[in-house]
């Protein structure tokens, strides 16, 4: 056996065509990676719309390569609702705090009415003073002066009206500070009451 | 013979040096980035959609209170005509208004059994003392001024537009 090389004068060529068939062949699987990748892309985006239906709202302008984009409008879209959120909190604190005062204060004046509704004809009630100021105090002074009933024409010598008005208010306000004196003259009997209630933090 | 296997060696990494920097380039670090992306979107979703969940829970605790609207508006206007009716017409400025100057004791006493009825208004300040020799009379039936020197009433506020949709 004779090992004959019978292309020894043959130049070694590289031939274009040989060159595009190599580089195909590798760029080929990167490619197809990157056509892989644009569909896992889509498929990603749109799960995460069908997952979260609220905020898929906000990346429907988007396309599904556009990721960091919507995430973008995401986050200043949720600045956005966070700032709404401390807004409405902070009103809905502001009425409650508000509501909580109206009914209180409410609360006083209506003991005063009813507690006056109550007492008969042989009770007078003389308000002296009254001084409200919204996170400070409430103050107010009256004079409860029993009269003798028409009728009966007995002098009562009980403060219906004050004992009444103390009772409802202790429901409200638990110790309320309260100056009530007695003053005898002649055959008057009454009572001065100073009270003072506090309305700090309201 | 050897310089043509260098040679075939020699491109054969260059090729595989060009695949390999073409993985790198084309695929694996976007596809690196595409995780980061899509790992970052899906937090700013979550976070966005919780968000959206706690705003809707706050509107509906803060529409509870949409009856305010009317009937502060009622306690407000059946204030102002008990002042109207004594002549002592009050100005508002926006929610609240201030009243300063003589009233009888009956407008006095109506005002205070209505505050006693009133759950939406806010007493910011009223003050009066008796100028009479004598005290101000409950239910007394006449009349006799009574100098009032501050009393300054607001609505409790209420902001529809926060609970639009």
């Amino acid at each position: 056996m004779v090992d004959v090389n019978l292309y020894s004068k043959k130049k070694p060529r590289l031939k274009l065509l040989t060159v595009l068939i190599l580089t195909g062949i590798l760029v080929l699987p990167v490619a197809a990676f990157r056509i892989t990748l644009w569909s896992l892309q889509m498929v990603e985006f749109n799960r995460l719309q069908s997952q979260y239906p609220i905020a898929a709202r906000e990346m429907q302008s988007f396309r599904s390569s556009e990721f960091a984009a919507a995430r973008q409008r995401l986050d200043q879209q949720e600045r956005n609702l966070s700032a709404m959120v401390t807004r409405v909190r902070a009103e809905t604190a502001k009425v409650e705090k508000d509501l909580v005062y109206a009914g209180t204060v409410q609360r006083v004046f209506s003991s005063f009415s009813d507690s006056f509704s109550q007492t008969g004809n042989g009770e007078k009630v003389f308000l002296n003073r009254m001084a409200v100021s919204r996170g400070s105090t409430m103050d107010m002074s009256y004079y409860d002066i029993p009269f003798a009933e028409e009728s009966t024409q007995t002098l009562s010598l009980s403060f219906d009206f004050h004992q009444s008005f103390m009772e409802s208010l202790l429901k409200t306000f638990p110790a309320p500070d309260a100056d009530a004196q007695e003053i005898n003259f002649l055959f008057l009997n009454a009572l001065y009451n100073q009270l003072s209630l506090d309305l700090k933090g309201m | 013979m050897k310089m043509l296997s260098i040679q075939r060696l020699f491109g054969i990494l260059i090729a595989l040096g060009v695949f390999v920097a073409g993985v790198v380039l084309l695929d694996l670090l976007p596809f690196l980035k595409f995780q980061e992306e899509s790992n970052a979107l899906r937090e700013a979703a979550q976070i966005y959609e919780t968000t959206y969940r706690t705003l809707e829970l706050e509107k509906t605790k803060y529409a509870q209170y949409s009856a305010l609207e009317q009937k502060s508006a009622e306690e407000f206007d059946g204030l102002q005509a008990i002042f109207r009716q004594a002549g002592a017409p009050l100005e508002p400025h926006g929610d609240s208004f201030v009243f300063s100057g003589w009233v009888d004791g009956n407008t006095l006493a109506r005002v205070l059994n209505f505050l006693g009825g009133c759950s939406t208004l806010v007493l910011e300040s009223f003050s009066f003392e008796s100028q009479s020799p004598l005290p101000i009379m409950i239910g007394k039936a006449e009349s006799f001024p009574v100098r009032v020197d501050l009393f300054q009433v607001k609505r409790v506020p209420y902001d529809v537009s926060l609970v639009k949709r």
